[in-house]
């Protein structure tokens, strides 16, 4: 097993994250710096909170009985500047430990103090008495900014002298009395001094550094750039010095992030406002502290209770209820990158044309934009140079297929006749890795049928990239460096052997169908899942002897199962026990075609037959109006409503057969009803294999036909009119 | 200060020694601040401080033989869920 990992791209973990309830007492409004990016807009100094009032609460929480408690709870101190209160928040402390235990409440030991603060009177006898006090409860962050340069910009006092000099010389001590971890926050004018910035802190000994870009509106033209060619410049000293694995973080590289939202993302929100608890110096309670006067500038605040009466859990609702789904507009909904994209719920609320939560500011959309990139550059190298992979994410990315010769090896339902001509010059290719790092497609390299001859060059290093190799040619690929590599068996080349692939592609024509077991049979043995790829399918196609086919290797499958205790995949029969949605092509949805004469296509069969049908090119990018919505699989009557998910729904047969792109022939649709028949009975059997631990959710419904046109008439027989389909 | 790691804990295993860890430093901090006029809440305190170095104690003595853990002062890198010792 190969244990190497990496540190940067991963985040650091919190203290009983997903347990633990935050608490945040707001001990007082005023701060010793005035920090120019600072989202408290309204400081003042005679708001502390008065320790009765941190009393009541506390005294509250505990007995109150209408709170559903979390195992744990973090207490949690933040102004202004905290520790201008220390002897309050040692009280607050005190008093909570105290009476929790006298409860026997669990949080009086599943506890933690939880302090950012700016680090001035750090060193003072009254912090680092408090500090010796809870100790190991406790975990403390000091606000540094980076370089002194970087730092004294943002950082000031209210005389506008930086602060560096002085939290520097209590580093040491805090470095000592905690593991280094401090936030980062850039705002425009500081985004040149990022890198220097992150590496400084790390060379200080402060190895997790939580960076971000603010929320607001002050990104200018230009400043997406800056940041990502920071963050590159950053990702290649972290290379040049090997400081991947270091346990170094800087979380502007997360290997989550960067992925289309999926139903779970699209129910769920950012940040945890309304989970939290928010305890302001006047008594009031908050569903988390920006939603507190002194951070809003246009709408009013918005408490959800006060010591006094408690939490009115009405109020507590629409929070419970936010969602990416409804906080976001059609474009983040639909974003190819959105995962990871940051915000924060009280500033939508303050920025929202009405008083609603149900809104998201996204002046940070090109900023986020350009981190996805960055972070794509630097897991690309880190798989390339190191061979670590960041974890695979199952959604689906677009991809851009680098069609690198006229006779490319066939990759899906389209039989390419083709012969060789040329190759796609390095040039285009760089272009088009261009092209694709820019507009967020995976990279996918499909080789030619008849020569290998491709030169593996340096600068292909910075792009993961897919290749799709015919099996005869696997040698000489893996020789000249390739790394992703998913290989092509066709009935001719079976019998080449090659170093035990997870996943290969077995392509085979509608006319030698009585041969698939036999192939299906002889790959299984060297791998672990086969995708299946019937070729020239049209109306002639034997549905009985493909039926009879499936079955036996049905009966491989369970076979394997019940000796070796192993799952082998076979596409077209086993991905429907997995998945919920269409796993089709996505032609011209999700996957587009770059030809060697660096024009676009929505698929390669496109390319191949109908060159003139070009949707752009590789400098202009996507220009031709396509339709685009005929392509996406919402917009067809038939796979709407049909869970044959594994279907390849090939476009251009689509095209071929019935004119239109998104209406499937009765052939194509009955051939998957085969495969969804045939994987019913998998999963009925599979069900009744007592050790088959995979936990599948998953239920296939009998069906009375076989052509799914029938769920449309069954839902507007009307439009029947005299067309006449096969029941069975 | 060079340390090996001999063990990667299992979340059962991690959940238990944190649990214990976090009962026993939240212990010694009561300690700190309650002062032998809280009769009744010192006298608890005093017995569950008892109650948990032993539990705590247990935990090492039993894991360390069950899966022969290499050298002796262990301690835990909850980030990690990886048990250390000095080399
Ligand atoms: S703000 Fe921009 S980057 Fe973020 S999810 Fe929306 S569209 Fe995507
Ligand atoms: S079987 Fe027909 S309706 Fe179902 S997904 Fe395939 S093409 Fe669409």
């Amino acid at each position: 097993m190969d244990e190497r990992t990496y540190s940067v791209g991963k985040l650091a973990q919190n203290w009983k994250s997903e347990k633990a309830q935050t608490i945040t007492f707001i001990v007082t409004n005023d701060c010793n710096l005035r920090c120019k990016y600072c989202y408290i807009t309204h400081k003042s100094e005679d708001k502390i909170m008065d320790f009765s009032v941190a009393k009541n609460f506390i005294d509250y929480l505990l007995t109150f009985d209408n709170i559903k408690f979390s195992e744990a709870v973090i207490l949690e101190f933040i102004g202004g500047e905290p520790f201008l209160e220390v002897e309050l928040i040692d009280k607050i402390c005190d008093y909570f430990k105290v009476a929790a235990y006298k409860l026997d409440h669990q949080w009086y030991w599943n506890y933690r103090i939880s302090i950012c603060t700016n680090g001035i009177n750090y060193s003072s006898e009254a912090v680092q008495k408090f500090i010796a006090k809870n100790y190991n409860k406790m975990s403390l962050s000091i606000t540094l900014d980076g370089t002194k340069e970087k730092h004294d910009l943002q950082r000031v006092f209210p005389d506008d002298r930086g602060s560096y000099d002085i939290i520097s010389k209590n580093i040491d001590l805090w470095l000592k009395q905690f593991p280094g971890t401090t936030k980062v926050t850039f705002a425009s004018d500081d985004l040149p001094m990022l890198k220097d910035s992150i590496i400084s802190l790390w060379n200080l000994g402060v190895h997790t550094v939580n960076a971000n870009v603010v929320f607001e509106n002050v990104w200018k033209d230009g400043d997406d750039k800056i940041l990502e060619e920071q963050l590159i410049a950053l990702a290649d000293h972290i290379f040049d010095n090997n400081l991947y694995d270091k346990d170094l973080i800087c979380s502007f590289f997360d290997e989550s992030i960067g992925y289309p939202y999926d139903e779970k993302d699209l129910n769920a929100t950012y940040c945890g406002a309304g989970k939290m608890i928010g305890l302001s110096p006047e008594g009031n309670i908050y569903p988390c502290l920006r939603y507190y006067a002194h951070s809003l500038n246009n709408h009013e605040e918005w408490p959800i209770g006060n010591i006094k009466e408690g939490i009115d859990m009405e109020m507590v609702r629409p929070f419970m209820l936010a969602s990416n789904r409804l906080q976001s507009d059609q474009e983040c909904i639909n974003c190819e990158v959105a995962t990871g994209c940051a915000f924060c719920q009280g500033f939508n609320y303050d920025e929202a044309k009405t008083p609603t939560n149900f809104y998201r500011a996204k002046y940070i959309c090109k900023m986020h934009k350009a981190r996805v990139r960055a972070n794509n550059y630097y897991f690309a190298k880190l798989f390339n140079k190191y061979n670590l992979k960041r974890p695979e994410i199952n959604r689906h990315r677009k991809e851009l297929y680098f069609l690198l010769s006229e006779d490319y090896e066939n990759y899906c339902s389209f039989n390419n006749k083709n012969s060789l001509r040329s190759f796609m010059s390095i040039d285009t290719i760089l272009k088009g890795l261009k092209f694709a790092y820019h507009n967020f497609y995976n990279p996918v390299f499909v080789h030619s049928k008849s020569e290998f001859s491709f030169e593996n060059i340096k600068d292909y290093e910075s792009y993961d990239i897919l290749h799709i190799v015919p099996a005869k040619f696997l040698d000489k690929a893996v020789d000249c460096g390739l790394k992703r590599i998913l290989p092509v068996y066709d009935l001719n080349s079976l019998s080449y052997k090659d170093p035990n692939y997870e996943n290969v592609i077995l392509n085979i024509a509608a006319s030698e169908i009585e041969q698939l077991y036999d192939s299906v049979k002889i790959l299984l043995t060297r791998t672990s899942r086969i995708n299946i790829n019937i070729i020239d399918l049209d109306k002639q196609f034997d549905e009985l002897e493909y039926r009879r086919q499936m079955l036996k290797i049905k009966d491989l499958i369970l076979g394997i199962e019940k000796s070796q205790g192993i799952f082998k995949e076979v596409s077209l029969l086993t991905d429907v026990l997995f998945i919920n949605s269409h796993d089709n092509c996505k032609a011209g949805h999700k996957t587009f075609v770059l030809s060697p004469n660096e024009k676009l296509y929505t698929c390669c069969a496109i390319y191949s037959n109908e060159a003139k049908s070009s949707i752009g090119n590789i400098n202009d990018g996507i220009s031709v109006d396509y339709d685009a919505r005929l392509y996406e699989i919402e917009n067809s009557n038939l796979c709407r409503l049909c869970d044959a998910y594994q279907c390849k729904n090939c476009i251009y047969t689509n095209k071929v057969s019935t004119k239109e792109v998104n209406v499937s022939p009765s052939f194509q649709c009955r051939k998957s009803h085969v495969e969804r028949l045939v994987s019913s009975e998998i999963l009925n059997e599979l069900n009744q294999i007592s050790k088959f631990k995979l936990n599948i959710d998953k239920k296939i419904a009998e069906l009375g036909y076989q052509d799914p046109i029938a769920a449309f008439f069954n839902i507007n027989n009307e439009s029947h009119g005299y067309y006449k389909y096969e029941k069975k | 200060m060079d340390s090996k790691v001999v063990w990667q804990l299992s979340e059962e295993d991690l959940n238990e020694i944190q649990d214990l860890f976090e009962r026993k430093i939240a212990i010694e901090n009561l300690i700190k601040i309650v002062n032998l006029k809280d009769g009744d809440i010192y006298e608890k305190l005093i017995k569950d401080y008892g109650k948990i170095t032993r539990e705590f104690q247990q935990w090492w003595d039993i894991k360390s033989s069950q899966y022969k853990w290499e050298g002796t002062n262990w301690w835990v890198d909850f980030t990690k869920s990886q048990v250390l010792t000095r080399i």
